[in-house]
């Protein structure tokens, strides 16, 4: 069995959002229990900060430090990042948090030719996601963690160290050299090695397990069977979710809503990176603003066809963002895909004219679009009824993409007025009446019974009007023939 | 013709009275009375405007007009409409309710907005807008986006006090009258001025003129409702 384990030393540092071609100061991640440093960038090693100095130290070396606590679970998110990335190409991607993911090449080797082609499908995904990390292979699971690990601390040049020695002898001669606190045994059993002068992990193969097993507790008899191959770890493999969901924590803050389309259009490369590989469209997203202070604040986008370019839903978002005032900075961000839809090819009339430029939209692509600015109740359609009252024959309501509404077939053709007031308003002004009456009463079974003898009739204005007389002998104006 | 003359015929530096047809491609409005009047119809993919009030038959003067762009599938969009539009009405004219948008705004801008992206989009067949000012580089970006998209906007703004005129390829104005609608024409591109027309509604909306009085009836004063 082969195992290919990546140990990523800075995973939270080099994920960290910031704006490109901005001066950012030496950063640090400090763990906030031990208080020490987890993570240093470049500029921070080159003020003298290491791994575990701690942060009054650190703070001592240089001035100007960021210092952003370590986060377990972003740790955690980024992982699962790159398993979903990497999970079109390998099959079985166990994650290892908080530093490392876990691949079980042997089965793909039917898929690929050898261990390095495997490596250079993943390599990109990796490279997008971080520069820093550590690659290993060995015949266990915790034997391959064990040699990305001790890569890492020495590294010779470069930023990433990669091993793909298959070889039984090579991997063991590494393996030997593997300094005892890279593995995975608990520090005190560590320090208690080392006083009795085992430092290394080919130092404790050496001596018989029955022996170890009399002097330690069993957790180290375990991990050497892990690292030897004889025990199996029981592994979780990774799962793809059904739905995209990112969060993005800004060190800053934003309080203009023109100024969260740089970091909101990061999210939607993501999403599109997600929907690329999946073929799907998005048909809603939620994006989510963690407020300072003032909890959250949710914008929905829609697109009525489903949209896969990030640019194109960076459009309807930012007529959403327009519209909407910020009650408090952003801190964060989620963005969410609440309904993704199979990617559907439409294949419009070659012969058209209006298919001749390309930057035409198909009629739920511009309602999307214009829901997103004038709001979905303000785009509306119109309907028709088999009712006899006006009011129930012509409806007029919001557009809704999932609802289809069917028309009533024309029966009569009686005249109507082209603008029907929503409702009717008493009406006090001389007319002349031109025609009618023509009586409109509602049924037995019908609620709100109404009985109205309708007249065509002209104004002062020489305006056509639609009035009607109620039983009570109350006059109302219904509509205009425009 | 002599040199001179056929030097600046080439450079086009003559205007010639009679070839005002090369101007603008004009489509039929679907009614032959008004494409008579109109000689020939109006500008193809461009913006016509209609000064008048609402309510005295200025929708059916151009009805035939838009059900013939109805008759795609293209979109007809009614934008900031002065109330609710009838769909019956609009079924009694062959077109599909289900091919119309309505959109409302809060602020004016914003329906011109809407406006430019429909007439932008290319999936709308006539945009009908409702709003009173416009200015001269908005009329430009109007013609631009219906040239682009291929769409006809239709601009209904009240009588305007003095005579301003915007920069579209076709403006009349429209004022009631007995038999149906009496039309101005301020501006036609390309062509004479006319003198104004009566636009005769008689055989298509017999209900909605005002009939001949026999001379036999005695007409009694309008009355009062109410």
């Amino acid at each position: 069995m082969l195992w290919l384990y990546i140990h990523f030393p800075q995973l939270q540092l080099d994920t960290l959002y910031q704006e490109v071609a901005a001066a950012t100061p030496a950063t640090v991640i400090i763990d906030p229990v031990t208080n020490s440093v987890v993570q240093c960038d470049m500029q921070a090693t080159d003020n003298g900060i290491t791994v575990g100095q701690s942060l009054g130290s650190a703070a001592a070396l240089c001035p100007s430090l960021r210092v952003i606590s370590y986060c377990h679970d972003t740790q955690l998110t980024q992982l699962e990042d790159i398993a979903g990335a990497c999970y079109q190409h390998i099959a079985d991607i166990a994650l290892m948090p908080p530093q490392g993911l876990l691949f079980r090449l042997s089965p793909m080797l039917k898929l690929y030719r050898d261990v390095i082609c495997c490596w250079q499908t993943i390599k990109p995904y990796i490279e997008q996601v971080t520069p820093h990390y550590s690659v290993a292979i060995a015949h266990s699971a915790m034997a391959a963690q064990c040699l990305a690990r001790q890569q890492m601390i020495n590294p010779s040049e470069g930023k990433s160290i990669v091993s793909l020695d298959t070889e039984n002898t090579a991997i063991d001669e590494k393996l030997e050299d593997v300094e005892l606190k890279n593995t995975n045994l608990a520090k005190n059993v560590v320090l208690k090695l080392g006083h009795i002068g085992i430092t290394r992990l080919g130092d404790l193969l050496s001596i018989p397990l029955k022996e170890l097993a009399q002097r330690f507790d069993i957790d180290v008899v375990n991990t050497l069977g892990k690292i030897n191959g004889e025990l199996r770890p029981a592994l979780s493999y990774y799962q793809p979710s059904e739905h995209f969901s990112y969060y993005l924590e800004l060190h800053f803050e934003i309080q203009t809503t023109a100024l969260l389309a740089r970091p909101v259009s990061h999210l939607l490369k993501k999403l599109e990176q997600y929907l690329v590989s999946r073929e799907l469209l998005a048909s809603h997203c939620q994006l989510t603003l963690f407020l300072r202070d003032k909890g959250t604040q949710t914008i929905d986008i829609d697109s009525a066809q489903g949209e896969q370019k990030s640019a194109e839903l960076l459009a309807l978002c930012t007529l959403k963002l327009e519209r909407m005032k910020l009650a408090a900075p952003v801190l964060g961000l989620t963005l969410k895909s609440t309904l993704l839809v199979e990617k559907q090819t439409l294949s419009g009339d070659v012969f058209s004219p209006n298919n001749a430029s390309s930057n035409q939209l198909s009629s739920s692509q511009l309602i999307s679009l214009l829901q997103a600015k004038l709001g979905a109740h303000n785009v509306q359609r119109i309907s028709h009824h088999h009712e006899h009252a006006p009011e129930y024959a012509n409806r007029q309501q919001a557009f809704k993409a999932n609802k289809t509404i069917v028309n009533a077939q024309q029966s009569i053709s009686q005249l109507r007025p082209s603008y029907l007031l929503p409702v009717p308003i008493p009406w006090s002004e001389p007319v002349t009446i031109m025609h009618g009456p023509e009586r409109i009463v509602s049924h037995w079974w019908q609620e709100n019974p109404i009985e109205r003898d309708y007249y065509i009739a002209k104004n002062k204005q020489q305006q056509w009007c639609w009035l009607f007389k109620k039983s009570d002998g109350q006059w109302f104006i219904h509509g205009y023939f425009g | 013709m002599n040199r001179i003359l056929a030097q600046l015929h080439d450079n086009h530096q003559i205007w010639h009275g009679n070839n005002h047809h090369a101007l603008s491609h004009n489509i039929s409005t679907g009614d032959q009375q008004l494409d008579h009047y109109l000689s020939g119809g109006i500008p193809d993919a461009s913006v016509i405007e209609l000064q008048t009030i609402n309510g005295i038959g200025e929708l059916r003067l151009l009805v035939s007009f838009v059900a013939s762009k109805a008759q795609s599938t293209r979109l007809i969009s009614f934008i900031a409409p002065p109330s609710d539009i009838c769909s019956q009405m609009l079924a009694n004219h062959g077109i599909d309710p289900q091919q119309v948008l309505v959109l409302c705004s809060e602020q004016g801008s914003d329906s011109l907005w809407s406006a430019e992206q429909c007439l932008k989009s290319g999936c709308v067949g006539v945009v009908i807008l409702w709003h009173q000012q416009f200015s001269t580089a908005q009329i430009k970006r109007f013609k631009l986006a219906a040239e682009q998209g291929q769409t006809n906007l239709i601009i209904l703004r009240q009588q305007q006090s003095f005579p301003c005129y915007l920069p579209v390829p076709l403006s009349l104005s429209l004022s009631p009258y007995q038999y149906g609608l009496k039309v101005t024409i301020n501006k036609q591109l390309g062509h004479w001025s006319k003198p104004e027309f009566l636009f005769d509604m008689r055989q298509r909306w017999p209900d909605l003129v005002s009939s001949s009085k026999p001379s036999n009836v005695i007409e009694l004063k309008p009355r009062k409702v109410g």
